[in-house]
């Protein structure tokens, strides 16, 4: 009688436990990289559209970010910058966090809750969509782009005060691209304090803790920018620190423009499961798991990019350099919280568990083996059926952005990017979409490599 | 299997069901425009009123008006927008607060409006389309264009301090008006506007 009446009850319990406890269905992500790996972004943003409803209301930020990036390596930038309004709003509305999910994290996994998204994965946004603009025509909202991220990185620095163990608060890569951004629009000053920055954090903070150091470029950048403002005390020290780059001719001549090629490399790190079990005395087996960034290998080491001036036949060459390592910057962010998602799955099993003893005794004082054996049994299978780790992740993010600088006359170019090995071998070669560009003026011309 | 149809499991399951199909509608309620709503703290439908209705009287106070139409022999002056740069942190319209003072200003009777720059392009287009296609008597020429003694420009700068969940927004929108005789600024209008905007930490 008792099996009868709990049997169905227990079903359901389980069913409803099982759909909320899901993180969304991403069993298309293969043949969408297969699409990307072909440079089909198009078709890569159907199938991701096609699949929404696997992401269901807790994971909506999860399938913006994808659709905004995918639509982003698209070129369909205005569709991308819709997807990445959504999620940034989204992301907001989340600070403020369910109570009711947050303690149905503590009953099931941390699945329940909605996910919100990095601190990283938020800046990453902004830039995105200051490209976008870029891409669009529309600077002065490119530049509203570069602000909101200016504050949120803020906001960042000031939530982890100094001293605090390495998270996430500062954005090398985000700061140069932003003082490209303030130097198109003729905003010296806020160029030269986002350069600064930039370089700053490469030396204080990259260079520590993923192993990438400033740029050439971003020092190039900064002197430039220094001796455009007369900060001559400045300039001293920036050549004090580099004096290789300081000696060097600078590239800017006359009335060149500059193109500056952000590659998109590889394929970011994967949040994956870790798990082991503990067989308890009573019999009971406990189950723990815990998520860690695991990053997928990819060949290609660097660009080599030659321009050719249609007009002059005369050919430029550069080269992509490292300067944000994603898949180091999420691996490193994760590792400095996975303490406390550890500790909150101990208590999370071990409640379960003391449940679990607690319950069982009471049907045998009841003198109930049957009920107590159908406890035994649906409470283990919960127990191991539901405690999953956290998977969820930006998933399309490349593992890296590396980025070349060619100061160019104006005129008509057509180009070809050819992918090195880490050896400099030829992995083969790309054309890049041939473009026009004016006297003074700068251009952001986005790729991206999975190879 | 065979589920014994007992009340309580029919009446979880009712609940499941209730609950899996209980999502609605969008909620509609139609509201006077000139209704103050804040929703999310961004610059809204209220901030560009507050801004034009503020622009509005302090531009129509000002002597700029009279001081024209004394050196010019009662002529009306002619205003142009430029532009209205935003230098904020948020993608503000700013044609709305725009389109708010031209309407007021020319609604007055003291101050003429000429197309702006974009507006210009599209009607000389026209007139070259009249040129090939108008009959002669209807057909407008090329030449007659009303020229502007003003230029309408501006900026719209922010400054956002937040921190864990408290954010203190400040607007600040500058309008001015330069004579494109001689580059003089004959008026600068300004308004600012702060908001506390606050986020609960917690919610059910």
């Amino acid at each position: 009688m008792h099996i009868q009446r709990a049997l169905p009850i227990g079903l359901i319990c389980f069913f409803v436990l099982a759909v909320a406890a899901c993180a969304p269905m991403v069993q298309y992500y293969p043949q969408m990289n297969e699409l990307m790996v072909h440079q089909d972004y198009d078709a890569a943003l159907e199938l991701h559209r096609k699949h929404k409803l696997n992401f269901g209301k807790r994971n909506e930020v999860l399938y913006y970010l994808d659709e905004g990036l995918l639509a982003h390596f698209a070129g369909r930038y205005a569709e991308s910058n819709e997807s990445f309004t959504t999620a940034e709003r989204l992301m907001e509305d989340l600070y403020t966090r369910s109570i009711s999910q947050a303690a149905a994290s503590f009953l099931i996994n941390d699945n329940t809750m909605a996910y919100r998204g990095e601190d990283f994965e938020s800046a990453l946004v902004n830039m995105f969509m200051a490209l976008n603009y870029v891409g669009l025509g529309q600077w002065e909202d490119a530049l509203v782009e570069a602000r909101k991220v200016d504050s949120k990185l803020t906001t960042f620095n000031v939530q982890y005060p100094a001293g605090k163990k390495n998270v996430y608060k500062e954005d090398a890569f985000i700061r140069f691209i932003m003082g490209i951004l303030y130097e198109s629009a003729g905003e010296e000053n806020d160029a030269f304090i986002s350069f600064r920055q930039s370089e700053q954090i490469y030396r204080q903070d990259y260079r520590a803790n993923y192993g990438v150091s400033a740029p050439e470029m971003v020092i190039e950048k900064l002197i430039e920018s220094a001796k455009s403002m007369g900060f001559s005390s400045e300039l001293g020290q920036i050549r004090n620190a580099y004096p290789a780059v300081s000696r060097r001719k600078p590239p800017h001549i006359g009335n060149s423009a500059e193109v500056y090629l952000l590659d998109y490399n590889g394929r970011g790190a994967e949040k994956v499961e870790r798990f082991f079990f503990i067989p308890m005395p009573d019999r009971y087996v406990l189950k723990f798991a815990y998520p860690e960034f695991e990053k997928r290998p990819f060949s290609v080491a660097g660009c080599r990019i030659d321009l050719k001036n249609t007009q002059t036949g005369q050919q430029y060459t550069t080269r992509t350099v490292l300067a944000e390592d994603l898949s180091s910057i999420a691996q490193l962010n994760l590792k400095n919280r996975i303490g406390r998602i550890q500790a909150k799955a101990v208590a999370r099993v071990t409640a379960k568990y003391l449940l679990a003893k607690e319950a069982e005794k009471k049907a045998l004082r009841d003198g109930d083996k049957d009920l107590a054996k159908i406890i035994r049994f649906t409470f283990q299978t919960y127990m191991i059926a539901f405690e999953n780790a956290d998977v969820r992740h930006w998933r399309l993010l490349p593992a890296q952005i590396q980025v070349a600088r060619a100061v160019i006359p104006a005129g008509d170019y057509q180009g070809v990017i050819q992918l090195l090995d880490n050896k400099g071998n030829s992995l083969g070669t790309r054309p890049l979409a041939s473009f026009s560009i004016q006297e003074n003026e700068k251009k952001l011309i986005p790729f991206r490599t999975m190879e | 299997m065979k589920i014994p149809r007992n009340g309580s499991t029919l009446l979880l399951m009712g609940l499941v069901v209730l609950i899996c199909s209980c999502a609605t509608g969008p909620k509609v309620q139609r509201m006077g425009a000139d209704s103050t709503v804040d929703v999310s703290g961004r610059w809204n439908d209220a901030d560009s009123r507050m801004v034009a209705e503020e622009m509005i009287q302090d531009c129509l106070e000002r002597p700029w008006v009279d001081n024209f139409r004394a050196a010019h022999g009662q002529k009306v002056p002619a205003v142009v927008v430029g532009s209205v740069k935003n230098r904020s942190s948020e993608h503000i319209n700013v044609q709305t607060f725009i389109k708010n003072l031209e309407r007021a200003l020319l609604n007055s009777g003291r101050v003429r409006f000429v197309a702006s720059k974009g507006e210009r392009e599209e009607i000389r287009e026209e007139r070259l389309d009249m040129a090939h296609h108008a009959s002669e008597e209807t057909m407008k020429g090329p030449g007659q264009e009303y020229g502007a003694d003003f230029m309408l420009i501006g900026t719209i700068n922010s400054i956002r301090d937040e921190v864990k969940g408290t954010a203190v927004m400040y607007y600040q929108v500058n309008l001015e008006l330069v004579s494109l005789e001689n580059n003089v600024k004959s008026w600068i209008g300004e308004k600012q506007i702060k908001k506390l905007i606050t986020r609960p930490s917690f919610s059910w």
